[in-house]
């Protein structure tokens, strides 16, 4: 089950960079929850060319989330409280990089994960507006890209 | 049982299958060819943005259903079986092996030199280029004259290949885009490179793959497409060695075998399937298998070994603007007879600086800004990633067998390869380590280069052999053509018949030797 927007974007309020802004945080939250909703656990992985063996998609990351948002207790903290919790949580999980995707480890890196895993996260980190997932013609490709305001 | 009968059967549906077929409907117009796929036709291009999103976001297989449950090889590197093959996946390099390639034997005494002349496969090389579709620039070397120009224009490099490609040639190492089956403009009725990034499932068709032919052919009416059928065995001729027929079996048609009669057989089958379907057709007068009489099916197994690593830089390099578009230099296909053998290509591509920490360097928890001011405190400079893809030589025993405690639901015995290099390979190893860590540190000694961690391959790539080109047939399973030494009527194409893999991609070239054998088996039917 999907957990609460609400408690996603508290979740979010404190994990995500306060510099994105809360539009583009809220944005970030409500694709996370989407990409959830829409997650095929056990779908294939690719078997071309230098993958000899079949995988598939990992489990369902959410599956423990209710139970790390009940340990979190972010409803009524301050800002700061929130962040302690999540510190502690983090802590405990002993994670020490984002993972590349979610992985259901925890709740607070599998947000990380999606937003700095996504073509606007890598493009927040650089700075500069690269675009993976975009199609972007050959025309520009030998620019600096753009630099991020 | 149903009864397929035509002039030409060719069992695979891969990139030999679409380039031979399309070469013979070409030369012999009135010919008729029965294409027989064990997996299932992905003609869908209309799809391909929404596969292509579900492999962004999900990682999930952007060619659905391309493999078939319990068809697999123990040491094989693709479980891909469907109508396109393995170039469905395909990243669309299309480099040229070089004429030493071809003449280890006479020019360093090493291995075999291939049944067969630089300038006549070079010719191939253009009209495979042609076919696909290939944008590219000359190599500065004259070593690698070309008779035609690439196609097209080279796809333009990205701000980050740009600055790679001054780095690397301030070492004194000639880099050069690599070519691509990718358009630069729009050419053979598919569009031009829209720069999206996921080559492995190109959106826009821009990218070369065996389906645009295959649908175009069908469309003319000028092959019979038989999907989701498993040859199973070739049968021979009661008196002749002469194949008659190809029995198999479809999947939606379990219970009734089905068989293809024709007047040529080609194996397009790959470097795993090809020699495996030989060896299961074995009957009393070839026990060992069809083709196998010298006992030559699924030796000289090969690819090529390789050597990667990281070297961080002073430059702004930026992943991901074009991240299956690189660099290439061929400075080190060529080795000066006498002097200690050592050759491969040598490869650049932009890379990323590494995710962001969740915990500093004291073991603090850091979160919001404090993740991004982190990373990029650390993530200063920029990442090449380097690679060499060196020339190894197998050894007969290098081989592909039959594995009986491994079957198909049909009762197969499904195939086992293991590659062996032969002793000369395994004795200048260390020389060869030794000669590619130098050449990376050459590549580390500008721009402030620091070589962060490298890694080998541990099996070869882009694998070839089992049924080894050559002009004797107790060493060697066919002729230059293709055509096997048993049996007039068979032939086999593509990478089973390369008796290297030379040290680059191995697309290019045996498409090539394909598109010559198409000429010779053509050659069988008035024009």
């Amino acid at each position: 089950m999907l957990p609460p927007e609400a408690l996603m974007r508290e979740l979010a309020s404190v994990v995500l960079p306060a510099s994105l802004g809360p539009a583009r945080i809220d944005k970030v939250t409500a694709d996370f929850l989407a990409w959830l909703h829409d997650y095929k656990a056990g779908a294939p992985m690719p078997s071309g060319y230098g993958f000899p063996r079949t995988q598939v998609v990992g489990p369902y990351p959410a599956t423990h989330y209710a139970e790390q948002f009940y340990r979190l207790g972010l409803s009524g903290l301050d800002a700061a409280g929130k962040r302690a919790a999540v510190e502690n949580a983090l802590q405990e999980t002993k994670v020490d990089r984002v993972p590349p995707r979610p992985n259901g480890q925890h709740v607070a890196t599998d947000l990380m994960a999606f937003f700095y895993g996504s073509s606007d996260g890598e493009d927040f980190l650089y700075g500069v507006a690269i675009k993976r997932d975009d199609c972007r013609g050959l025309e520009n490709s030998g620019k600096h890209p753009v630099a991020l305001s | 049982m149903p009864v397929y009968e035509s002039d030409i059967c060719i069992i695979g549906a891969g990139i030999t299958s679409a380039m031979l077929a399309e070469k013979l409907s070409e030369l012999r117009p009135g010919v008729s060819i029965n294409i027989v796929e064990a997996g299932r036709s992905i003609l869908d291009l209309e799809n391909r943005y929404k596969y292509r999103e579900r492999m962004m976001k999900y990682g999930e297989n952007p060619w659905p259903g391309d493999t078939i449950e319990g068809q697999a090889a123990a040491g094989g590197i693709s479980r891909t079986m469907a109508v396109g093959g393995q170039a469905l996946h395909w990243g669309g390099t299309c480099n040229r092996f070089s004429e030493e390639d071809l003449r280890l034997k006479s020019m360093y005494g090493l291995y075999v030199d291939w049944p067969m002349e630089w300038a006549e496969l070079e010719k191939f090389y253009c009209e495979t280029e042609r076919r696909l579709g290939v944008s590219g620039e000359p190599s500065p070397f004259p070593g690698d004259k070309r008779s035609e120009p690439y196609p097209m224009q080279p796809i333009p490099l990205t701000w980050s290949l740009d600055r790679l490609r001054e780095w690397g040639d301030k070492s004194g190492i000639l880099f050069q885009a690599t070519p691509q089956a990718k358009n630069t403009v729009p050419y053979d009725g598919r569009s031009r490179c829209l720069r999206c990034g996921t080559c492995d499932i190109c959106p826009t068709g821009a990218r070369y793959s065996p389906d645009f032919t295959f649908k175009r052919l069908l469309a003319k009416k000028k092959i019979v497409l038989h999907d989701n059928t498993l040859i199973r065995k070739l049968v021979l001729d009661d008196s002749k060695p002469t194949v008659v027929a190809a029995q198999g079996v479809n999947s939606e048609r379990p219970q009734e075998p089905v068989e293809y009669r024709a007047k040529t057989f080609v194996v397009a089958s790959g470097y795993t399937w090809s020699s495996h379907l030989l060896l299961l057709s074995a009957c009393t007068r070839f026990p060992k298998g069809l083709a196998n009489r010298t006992g030559q099916v699924g030796k000289y197994m090969n690819g090529h070994a390789f050597i990667q690593t990281f070297i961080e830089i002073d430059d702004e390099i930026y992943p991901n603007m074009n991240p299956q578009y690189g660099l290439i230099s061929r400075q080190f296909f060529r080795c000066k007879p006498g002097d200690p053998y050592v050759r491969h290509d040598l490869r650049i591509w932009e890379a990323a600086r590494g995710a962001p920490s969740v915990k500093d360097a004291n073991g603090h928890i850091l979160l919001g800004d404090d993740v991004v001011k982190d990373w990029r405190s650390r993530a200063k400079r920029g990442i090449a990633r380097v690679r060499a893809y060196y020339d190894v030589h197998p050894t007969e025993n290098s081989e592909l067998t039959l594995d009986p405690s491994a079957k198909n639901k049909w009762g197969d015995a499904m195939p086992k390869i293991v590659h062996r290099r032969d002793a000369a390979t395994e004795a200048r190893y260390a020389a060869t380590e030794q000669h590619i860590q130098r050449v990376f540190e050459r590549l580390a000694s500008n721009h402030n280069g620091k070589i962060l961690r490298g890694n080998e391959g541990n099996y070869l790539d882009h694998p070839a052999g089992g049924c080894r080109m050559g002009t004797d047939p107790a060493a060697s399973v066919c002729d230059n053509y293709g055509r096997t030494h048993d049996h007039e009527n068979l032939f086999v194409v593509g990478a089973p018949t390369q008796p290297t893999a030379g040290c680059t991609n191995g697309t290019l070239t045996f498409v090539a030797l394909t598109l010559r054998s198409a000429g010779e088996i053509a050659k069988n039917f008035r024009a």
